[in-house]
C-alpha cells in the first residue's frame, strides 16, 4: 500500500512550506494537508467522523507532527488523537518531526504508544524515503523509527 | 615637794647613790667606739655573759637590742651628736625570754666637748609590757608593711629573726624589718603553729606554710599566705630559711566579681533573642531557656524547664533527631568536634520550622551539661530553595533558549536544501554551501548549550554503558567532518566488568574528545597518515579514556586553557564553538573524575579522562 496522503501539523509556516516541497519532490502524487495547530487538526478529524462520505479520500495515512507548538503541543495532540474513533478504524502512522535532538524528547516520543517514529528537521527526501519506502528503509519492521 | 626630794637626793653620798642605782638598773659604760668598759651585774644577767667576757667586747646589749638599721641609726645619730637617747629596746635573751628595756643612753663629754664614753642605763620593764600587747601593737604598726611583704622574700634564722630581705620592694621599710622577729607579724594565736613551721623547716628541711591576716588602711581584711623554705649551703646544712608571702585574693572580693560576671553573662544569655539557647543536662532535660528560645518555640521558661529535649523536635524527625543529638553528645563526651546539626523544630502550637544548631558541653563536678545554640534557618532554607529553583529555572531557560533558537535554524536549513535543488550557478551554489556550513555550526553550538544545561540532571539516570555502541553512534554522527574519512582510527576497549554511568554523558565526552581529535588532525599526505586512537580501560573502580591524535598539537601557552568555556586554541583549526571540552570538564568535575591533556606541537595531543564506575 503506497502512501498517498500525508498530514502536516506545524505552527511554523516556513517549515510547512519546506516539508510540502520535499514531499512534492519525493512524490508529486502524494496529497498533503497542512494544519498550523493541533486543535484544528483534531477538529478536522471530528468533522470526518461526522461526514462518512468523504472519509476514504481525506483520511491521511501518515501524520508528521511538530512537538513545540502553542496551545497544543505535539504530545498533547496524542492525548486528543487517541480519543478519536477514526484512528481505531484506520491505520494512521504519526511521526514526530521536530528540530529537537534532545534525548528527553526522543524518549518521550518512544514512550508514546501511538507514536510511530521520530524525525529531526529539516525534512529531506532521503529521510522521507527511509521512512516511507519499504525498499530503502533500514528499520521497516521496527515499531519505532528514529531518523536523525 | 619635788625640790625636797631633789635636795635629799643631792645630799646622798655618791657611793651609796651609785650602789642603789647599780642594784636597780642595768648599767653599761662603753667608750667612744662602742667598746664596753663597764657593765654591772644586772647587765651581765641579761646578756648572759661573765664580766670578763663582756669587757672590751662591743656593746652587746646595744647591738642585740637594736633590731633594725633605722633604730640603730636613730640611736647613733642621737648620741654621736652628743645628745641623750631615750627609748624602749627589746632584748631577746633566749627563744622564749625577751627583755623589754626602758633605756637611756647618755654620752659623756670631756672638757673639750668630745664624747669619750656612753653610759647606758636600762630598766627591765618586761613585766609591765605584756608580751601580747606589745606584739599586737607592733604588728599593727607593721601591718602597713605587710602589703610590701608580698613582693619580697624574707630571710630568717632558726629563731624566726629576720636577718635580711630581698632587695627590691622593701627598700624603704627594710630597715624596719631586718632584725625584727617574724613573730612580730604573726597573730599571737598562731605563734605555736608558726614556731612549728619554722622548726620543721630548720630541723627537718621541710617546707612550711602559714596564714596571716592583715588589715589595710581602709580596714579591709587581707589574707596572706607565707611559705617557709629552708636554704642549704654547700655542705647541705640549713643556713637560713626564706619566707615568701603572697596576698591571697580577697575571697569576698572575688565573690562579688564572680557575681558580676555571672549577672553579666546570664543577662546576655537571657536577652539574646536572635539565637536560641537551650541547655540540657546529661539525661536530656532542659535546664536553661533563653528569650530567643521562647520566641522561637513559644514555650516560656517556666513551661519548658525540666521537659525532655525531644519536645522541641518535630514529630516527623524524633527518631533521626534523637540519633543526631546522641551522636553529637557522644562526640562531645569524647571531647571531639561535633558538626552542626540541621533538623525540623516544633513550636508549642505544632508548627514546624528548620533549625540548625551547634552543641557544646561543659562539666560541673561529675554532671555534664550540654548547650545547644540554635538558629532558626527558615529564611535561609527558603533562600536555599529559591536559589535551587532559580538555578534550575536558569538551566531550563538556557535549555529552552538553545532549543527554541534551533528551530528557525533548522527551518533555514530546510530552505537551503530546497535552494540547492534549484538550478544555481557555480557562485551561488558556493555561497549556499557556506551558508549551510554556518548553519551547521550554529546548530551544533545550540545543541552543546542545551546539553550543558542538563548535565546536572543526568546524574540520576545511571545504567551500564555499552562503549561499543556509543563509539559506533559517534562515528556515524561525526562522519561528515573534514578529514574524518581519511583518518585511521584505532579503537581499543578493554573491559571485563560492567561500567555504570550516564550513557548520554559518556557519549558526550567521547564524542567531544573524538570530534576534537578530528579537528586537530591534518590532511592526509604521502608521508602523513592522520591517526586517532581511542583507548577505553574499564575496571570495577573507574574508566580511563585516552584519546590520542597525531595532529597540530596545542602550544604550551594554551594547553591549560583548553577546558575553559568558549576557549578555542586556533580558530582556523577548530570547528567547534569552544563548548565541547568545557562540557567534558563539567561532567568530569560533576562526578569527581579527572581530566588532563598533554600535547606537542606538530606531534599531536593526548586527552586522558578518568571517571568513577557508579555501580550499585
Amino acid at each position: 500500500m503506497t502512501i498517498d496522503n500525508i498530514m502536516l501539523i506545524d505552527d511554523n509556516k516556513i517549515d510547512l512550506f519546506v516539508n510540502q516541497r520535499i514531499i512534492e519532490k519525493y512524490n508529486p502524487a502524494v496529497k498533503t494537508r497542512a494544519f498550523t495547530n493541533g486543535l484544528s487538526a483534531i477538529s478536522f478529524f471530528k468533522l470526518l467522523e461526522l461526514n462518512a462520505t468523504i472519509k476514504s479520500v481525506a483520511i491521511p495515512r501518515v501524520i508528521l507532527l511538530d512537538i513545540n507548538m502553542p496551545e497544543m503541543s505535539g504530545f498533547n495532540f496524542f492525548e486528543e488523537f487517541k480519543q478519536l474513533n477514526i484512528m481505531h478504524k484506520n491505520k494512521i502512522d504519526v511521526y514526530i518531526l521536530s528540530s529537537s535532538t534532545s534525548p528527553d524528547d526522543i524518549k518521550k516520543a518512544q514512550n508514546e504508544s501511538r507514536c510511530a517514529g521520530y524525525i529531526t528537521k529539516p525534512l529531506t527526501v532521503d529521510k522521507l524515503k527511509s521512512l516511507l519506502d519499504k525498499s530503502v528503509s533500514i528499520s521497516q519492521d521496527e515499531p519505532f523509527k528514529k531518523i536523525i | 615637794m619635788l625640790t625636797t626630794i631633789k635636795k635629799a637626793f643631792l645630799n646622798m653620798p655618791d657611793k651609796s647613790l651609785l650602789a642603789v642605782l647599780d642594784n636597780h638598773h642595768i648599767i653599761a659604760i662603753s667608750d667612744a667606739h662602742g667598746k664596753l668598759i663597764y657593765s654591772n651585774r644586772n647587765f651581765l644577767k641579761i646578756v648572759g655573759a661573765s664580766d670578763d667576757e663582756s669587757i672590751n667586747q662591743t656593746h652587746q646589749l646595744l647591738k642585740a637590742t637594736i633590731h633594725s638599721k633605722k633604730l640603730f641609726w636613730d640611736v647613733w645619730k642621737t648620741i654621736l651628736s652628743g645628745n641623750e637617747w631615750k627609748g624602749v629596746l627589746y632584748h631577746k635573751a633566749t627563744a622564749t625570754k625577751t627583755y623589754i628595756l626602758n633605756t637611756t643612753i647618755t654620752p659623756i663629754h670631756n672638757s673639750e666637748g668630745d664624747v669619750i664614753q656612753y653610759v647606758t642605763v636600762c630598766n627591765d620593764v618586761s613585766k609591765f609590757y605584756p608580751k601580747t600587747l606589745d606584739r599586737g601593737r607592733s604588728s599593727c604598726e607593721e601591718n602597713l608593711w605587710l602589703e610590701s611583704f608580698s613582693k619580697d622574700i624574707l630571710y630568717i634564722n632558726k629563731q624566726g629573726k629576720i636577718i635580711n630581705t630581698s632587695e627590691h620592694a622593701l627598700k624603704e621599710s627594710q630597715d624596719h624589718i631586718v632584725g625584727c622577729c617574724l613573730f612580730d607579724f604573726v597573730n599571737p594565736i598562731n605563734y605555736d603553729f608558726v614556731q612549728n613551721q619554722i622548726q620543721k623547716a630548720f630541723n627537718q628541711g621541710k617546707k612550711g606554710k602559714y596564714q596571716s591576716l592583715g588589715l589595710s588602711s581602709k580596714g579591709n581584711q587581707t589574707v596572706y599566705i607565707s611559705k617557709i623554705k629552708p636554704v642549704y649551703n654547700l655542705n647541705k646544712e640549713i643556713i637560713y630559711a626564706t619566707v615568701k608571702t603572697k596576698k591571697q585574693k580577697d575571697s569576698t572580693k572575688t565573690n562579688t566579681q564572680l557575681k558580676a560576671i555571672e549577672t553579666k553573662y546570664s543577662n546576655i544569655f537571657q536577652s539574646i533573642n536572635v539565637g536560641i539557647i537551650v541547655v540540657a543536662n546529661s539525661v536530656g532535660n532542659i535546664i536553661e531557656w533563653n528569650k530567643g528560645a521562647e520566641l522561637a518555640f513559644g514555650y516560656t521558661s517556666s513551661e519548658i524547664i525540666g521537659e525532655p529535649l525531644t519536645i522541641l523536635i518535630s514529630d516527623k524527625q524524633v527518631d533521626t533527631g534523637i540519633k543526631a543529638i546522641l551522636k553529637a553528645k557522644d562526640n562531645l563526651d569524647k571531647d571531639s568536634y561535633s558538626e552542626n546539626i540541621e533538623m525540623l523544630g516544633q513550636r508549642k502550637n505544632g508548627e514546624e520550622f528548620p533549625v540548625e544548631f551547634a552543641v557544646s558541653h561543659w562539666k560541673n563536678g561529675k554532671e555534664n551539661f550540654y548547650c545547644a545554640f540554635m538558629l532558626d534557618i527558615t529564611k535561609r532554607k527558603a533562600l536555599e530553595a529559591k536559589l535551587t529553583k532559580t538555578s534550575k529555572d536558569l538551566e531550563l531557560f538556557l535549555y529552552r533558549s538553545a532549543h527554541d533558537l534551533k528551530a528557525p535554524l533548522t527551518s533555514a536549513e530546510g530552505l537551503l536544501h530546497l535552494l540547492k535543488e534549484e538550478n544555481l550557478d557555480k557562485n551561488a551554489s558556493q555561497i549556499v554551501n557556506m551558508l549551510d556550513e554556518t548553519l551547521g555550526k550554529g546548530m551544533m553550538l545550540l545543541d552543546d548549550l542545551a546539553f550543558a544545561s542538563v548535565i546536572s540532571e543526568k546524574r540520576h539516570d545511571i545504567s551500564a554503558v555499552d562503549f561499543q555502541k556509543v563509539i559506533g553512534g559517534i562515528m556515524t554522527a561525526l562522519k561528515g567532518l573534514k578529514n574524518f574519512r581519511s583518518a585511521a582510527f584505532h579503537i581499543a576497549i578493554e573491559q571485563d566488568v560492567d561500567f555504570y554511568f550516564n550513557t548520554d554523558l559518556i557519549d558526550s565526552i567521547l564524542q567531544n574528545l573524538i570530534h576534537n581529535a578530528v579537528s586537530f588532525i591534518k590532511t592526509k599526505t604521502a608521508t602523513y597518515m592522520p591517526t586517532i586512537s581511542v583507548k577505553i580501560q574499564v575496571t570495577s573502580q573507574d574508566v580511563n579514556i585516552i584519546v590520542k591524535d597525531n595532529g597540530f598539537g596545542i602550544s604550551e601557552n594554551h594547553i591549560d586553557k583548553v577546558f575553559d568555556l568558549y576557549f578555542r586554541a586556533c580558530s582556523s583549526k577548530s570547528q567547534g564553538a569552544g563548548l565541547g571540552l568545557y562540557i567534558v570538564k563539567r561532567i568530569v568535575d560533576d562526578f569527581n573524575g579527572e581530566a588532563s591533556v598533554t600535547s606537542e606541537i606538530n606531534k599531536g595531543t593526548t586527552f586522558n579522562v578518568c571517571l568513577p564506575n557508579l555501580k550499585e
